[in-house]
């Protein structure tokens, strides 16, 4: 603290020596009330105001994204009735996870609960949108689960901002301001995927669907399991056999049903799978960038991936992963030109890993796994 | 705040002030209210950055099968990748097929 000098024989100087210590002093308690008594408060307060600027985003993005889906609709759909209630009706659908105090066949439960989702999901949009085609309704799946993603987490963080308002916790406020610009980043990316889903654009994740219909291009192609295509190819004088999800319509099929099947069919024939995924990079890394490593590339609740690893473990086939890496926002949103560019250089590390790992004659299996909207083949 | 700032700086300088620790306190608020007034504006900016969408231009590779025919066009509702668009117009044998739909992207900072 500084020192006050009084000049006792000045009438306008004691005046404001007086005045100027007093004033000192007061400063000096409010000063302490503010930082000391009033900082959490007042910082709280803050907060407050940030996620509530914050929420406000969230709100925008929601609703941007329901018009889409509604415009959308109105204009592929042909809809007789207005589609507005259904749509609503959509966005709050929840699904309830099976127990998990006895995991004992839990793959399969989840597994039929989401195709039950994804019927009943597939079946509601094209009650709404009768005038969509198969690939249309598969788009539009795709766009109203992107508004429902939008809708949910504005909900949650809504949800949380008014319980730690309501409660005065500054730990929950804490903790959401710290969390809100990844949330409103992760938004924003479902906003554009929204927005690629509606004009039916491919997406950053449709990498490996890309680099599966280079393979099976002009060649005789059929259907198997749920949404599969696969088509037979020469490759450095192997057979192999490439797989994807069928395309254009938004879908990722379900591949590991797909493998197992084709390796039923050529039971000891196959030497290796060989998986293609994007794969969300570190921060720091570039996008486009190719690794490969072992294991099932493939993302999702995991059922996929435990029928994958499971018949590739009774059959004793090695899996290889490789992967183009990419961040969150470039996965679901329309495909960068270096992502669609390493597609090359996938191929390149195929043949190489084909011509190391395998003989002459042998079969392959090649998947390009994730959403191939916007991909044929 | 500012207004708080401007407000001491003006005493400051008013002249009526003979005491140079109240000088220095004042100085200090105005200082303070400054800094304040600054953070503010600098973190209004910043999340304005953060809340801009850019809608992205999306284009479509159009390559003919017999010739070295190529062209890059913007992407048009119900285009996808392998679909066939007619005839080349060049070779007038060859099949226009889309042969990728990419963005560029955001030009780097
Ligand atoms: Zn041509």
């Amino acid at each position: 603290m500084l020192p006050v000098s009084l000049h006792e024989n000045d009438l306008l100087g004691s005046l404001f020596g007086n005045l100027g210590t007093i004033s000192q002093l007061l400063f000096t308690v409010l000063f302490i009330a503010l930082f000391f008594g009033f900082g959490q408060k007042l910082q709280m307060r803050q907060f407050l105001w940030d996620i509530d600027k914050g929420l406000r985003r969230l709100d925008m993005f929601r609703n941007s994204a329901k018009d889409l889906t509604l415009k959308t609709v109105k204009e592929i759909g042909k809809p007789t009735i207005d589609p507005g209630p259904s749509i609503n009706v959509l966005m709050e659908q929840f699904l309830i996870s099976p127990v998990d105090m006895d995991p004992a066949g839990i793959v399969g439960k989840i597994d039929h609960l989401l195709d039950v989702r994804d019927e009943k999901f597939k079946e509601d949009v094209r009650r709404i949108a009768p005038g969509a085609d198969s690939s249309q309704v598969m788009n539009l799946e795709n766009l109203v689960e992107a508004s429902w993603a939008l809708n949910t987490i504005y909900r949650i963080i809504r949800h949380f901002y008014l319980m730690g308002k309501k409660t005065n916790s500054i730990f929950i406020i804490i903790q959401l301001q710290a969390l809100l610009p990844l949330i409103i980043q992760e938004a924003e990316a479902y906003l554009g995927a929204a927005k690629a889903f509606a004009e039916g654009q491919p997406i950053g994740d449709g990498i490996g669907p890309l680099v599966a219909s280079r393979l099976m291009k002009d060649k005789v192609q059929r259907k198997v399991e749920k949404d599969v295509v696969v088509a037979e190819t020469m490759m450095e004088d192997r057979r192999v056999i490439a797989l994807k999800a069928e395309g254009p319509g938004g879908n990722v099929g379900k591949p590991g049903d797909a493998i197992k099947t084709i390796i039923e069919e050529n039971v000891d024939k196959v030497s290796m799978v060989i998986m293609v995924d994007a794969a969300v990079k570190f921060e720091g890394e570039n996008s486009g960038e190719v690794s490969e490593g072992i294991g099932a590339a493939i993302g999702g609740v995991g059922t996929e991936r435990f029928k994958i690893e499971q018949e590739a473990t009774l059959h004793k086939i090695p899996v290889y992963a490789v992967i183009v890496k990419e961040s969150l926002q470039e996965a679901i949103t329309p495909m960068k030109k270096e992502i669609m560019e390493a597609g090359e250089k996938v191929i390149e590390r195929i043949k190489s890993l084909i011509l190391e790992r395998s003989k002459p004659g042998d079969t392959i299996i090649v998947a390009g796994i994730g959403n191939t909207i916007g991909i044929g083949q | 705040m500012a207004v708080v700032g401007l407000y001491f700086i003006g005493l400051v300088f008013g002249g009526d002030i003979a005491d140079p620790n109240i000088m220095i306190l004042y100085v200090t608020i105005a200082v303070v209210a400054f800094t304040f007034v600054l953070l503010t504006l600098t973190r209004m900016r910043r999340g304005i950055r953060i809340g801009a969408y850019t809608p992205v231009k999306v284009l479509s590779i159009v390559k003919c099968g017999q010739c070295s025919f190529k062209q890059i066009k913007n992407f048009a509702i119900g285009d996808f990748v392998f679909k066939t668009l007619g005839k080349c117009t060049q070779c007038t044998t060859g099949d226009l097929t889309i042969n990728g739909i990419y963005t560029e992207g955001p030009p780097k900072k």
